[in-house]
């Protein structure tokens, strides 16, 4: 369904290119939840830009059901890292939800829409709030509805929850687990963070450091029912951690010298 | 109640003392310069409240009104595709910081002789001299546009029409509507100084004549007037205002906050 083929950018010309992305090639099936992570810098958002043809590949292509994307495609929705930077602070929560909407289904159609997609990440009785009177996690609870409600066959998350509190994350991370299964999309999250993509994910595509290329693709065998708690327990998870920290940390050999558990979970 | 009452004496101790000042310096005065207070105000509901003031009074306020919507519709139809646009933005920038930089009041000569003395003379010097302010703050409002909102408008294929009536406007409004409160204290001396240089009717006009006519303290009332239209177009603009960028207000708040 998503296909990334030999995906290349670089940033410049001549000498001075600083090359983002190098030959990158991996693929998203329908339905799956695929996890990118890679150390910090290494152009996950750059790859992001380039999946949602918000900005163009130098060479490679990314291909969505067959067509090659050369500009954002319809079917695909995006909840980007800062949600005051994507919010639009003079619109209300519903009016947030359904400025992509308009234009795009009946009018008719719309007020029910929103409202639904707001009910299912529980901000039913917010509707009328501003995004700024709400709290981080609620915000891009919003930022997720209005994805939802624009009816994606794809939803790209941009390092979503690196900015609020670990509990918020938590109930965020299980939220984003249930719209997936609930509404059936299939989804690309990048993170940094290597628990939270062994735990949201079917697939961990990892990256290596600039110029970025795939350094290995890990599936993700801990069923489709997680908890917070008790997924995170078990041995399966641990090795599943440990490997995919493995891949991301003998890039970086001074930090496996010094101490091995340097890098925890953020890389 | 006395949190209300305590605003109230902060804010009218001060207008309330200097009429009282006036009214008591001025109680016995022969001065034909400085008539008594009571004397003005006399004058005032006997001038003000009569067809002087369809004669003088609304003239001249339709004449600001005209030359500020002009104003306030070419700022922002130039101001906007000149705010996208940077390089067409680098293109005129001299010519406008040339023009926003003379002092209005120079073109009033070749104004007078283009244009006559009537009402389209002073519609044009109000519009000349109040449409930099608002060009530029739409302008600097539009380039200014967080790129978040931009990405997140292509991301999501929001139209055009959409993009610039519920994003790009909404954002630089801010900017947009503080150009305009410029405009408007720029507007009334031009209203009044063409009424003063050329003009048959009119407050500006009015307050001339009087002073010629050795008439001070029907001059006295027409000063008067002005600082009461000036000081409630700009109360109104500001409730105005305020109620427009409610949300930028609230959510200024919680950006230094956090």
């Amino acid at each position: 369904m998503l296909e990334v083929q030999s995906l290349t950018k670089n940033y410049g010309r001549g000498p001075d290119a600083i090359q983002a992305l190098n030959g990158l090639t991996f693929s998203v099936n329908h339905g799956e939840f695929v996890s990118i992570v890679g150390p910090s810098g290494c152009g996950k958002t750059t790859l992001l830009k380039c999946l949602s043809g918000l900005i163009s590949p130098s060479s490679g292509k990314v291909i969505m059901n067959g067509d090659v994307i050369q500009g954002p495609p319809a079917g695909m929705a995006l909840v980007f890292q800062e949600y005051t930077r994507s919010l639009m602070p003079w619109l209300r929560v519903d009016d947030n939800v359904a400025l992509p909407l308009r234009g795009k289904m009946p009018k008719e159609q719309v007020g029910p829409a929103v409202e639904k997609s707001l009910r299912a990440v529980g901000l039913g009785s917010f509707m009328r709030s501003y995004p700024w009177e709400l709290s981080g996690g609620m915000q891009q609870r919003v930022a997720l509805a209005r994805a939802l409600a624009y009816g994606p066959e794809i939803l790209l998350m941009d390092e979503p929850f690196a900015s609020v509190d670990a509990q918020t994350r938590a109930e965020l991370e299980d939220l984003t687990r249930e719209v997936h299964r609930e509404y059936g999309v299939t989804i690309v999250f990048v993170t940094h963070d290597i628990d939270e993509a062994v735990y949201v994910s079917d697939r961990v595509v990892v990256l290596t450091n600039r110029p970025t290329s795939v350094r290995e693709i890990v599936g993700i065998d801990l069923g489709s029912e997680r908890d917070q708690v008790d997924t995170r327990e078990t041995g399966d998870f641990a090795h599943l951690r440990a490997h995919v920290a493995r891949l991301l940390m003998s890039l970086d050999p001074a930090k496996t010298h010094t101490s091995p558990e340097a890098s925890r979970s953020e890389v | 109640m006395r949190k209300q009452a305590s605003r109230w004496l902060l804010l009218g101790w001060m207008p309330v003392s200097c009429v009282l000042a006036w009214l008591f310096a001025s109680a016995n005065s022969h001065s034909i310069y400085f008539p008594p207070l009571t004397e003005i105000f006399r004058k005032f509901c006997d001038i003000w409240l009569s067809e002087a003031f369809v004669q003088d009074a609304v003239p001249s306020l339709v004449r600001f009104a005209a030359g500020m919507a002009i104003a306030v519709i070419l700022g922002l139809t130039i101001g906007v595709p000149l705010g996208l646009n940077d390089t067409a933005y680098r293109a005129v920038r001299p010519i406008i910081d040339f023009l926003r930089s003379l002092p209005k009041p120079a073109i009033l000569p070749i104004a007078i002789v283009v244009l006559g003395i009537g009402w389209e003379m002073k519609v044009f010097i109000i519009a000349f001299g109040t449409i930099w302010p608002i060009l530029l703050n739409t302008i600097d409002g539009v380039r200014g546009v967080d790129t978040g909102y931009l990405d997140t408008a292509q991301a999501y294929r929001i139209s055009r029409v959409d993009r610039l009536r519920r994003i790009i406007l909404p954002a630089a409004s801010p900017q947009i509507y503080a150009g305009i409160r410029l405009a408007i204290g720029i507007g009334l001396i031009l209203m009044i100084v063409s009424e003063m240089v050329a003009s048959t009717n009119g407050i500006g006009y009015f307050i001339l004549l009087a002073q010629q006519d050795f008439s001070l303290t029907d001059m006295w009332t027409g000063i008067i007037l002005l600082g009461i239209i000036g000081y409630l177009i700009n109360v109104i603009y500001m409730v105005f205002e305020r109620r427009a960028l409610i949300w930028h207000r609230g959510w200024r708040q919680t950006q230094t906050g956090a």
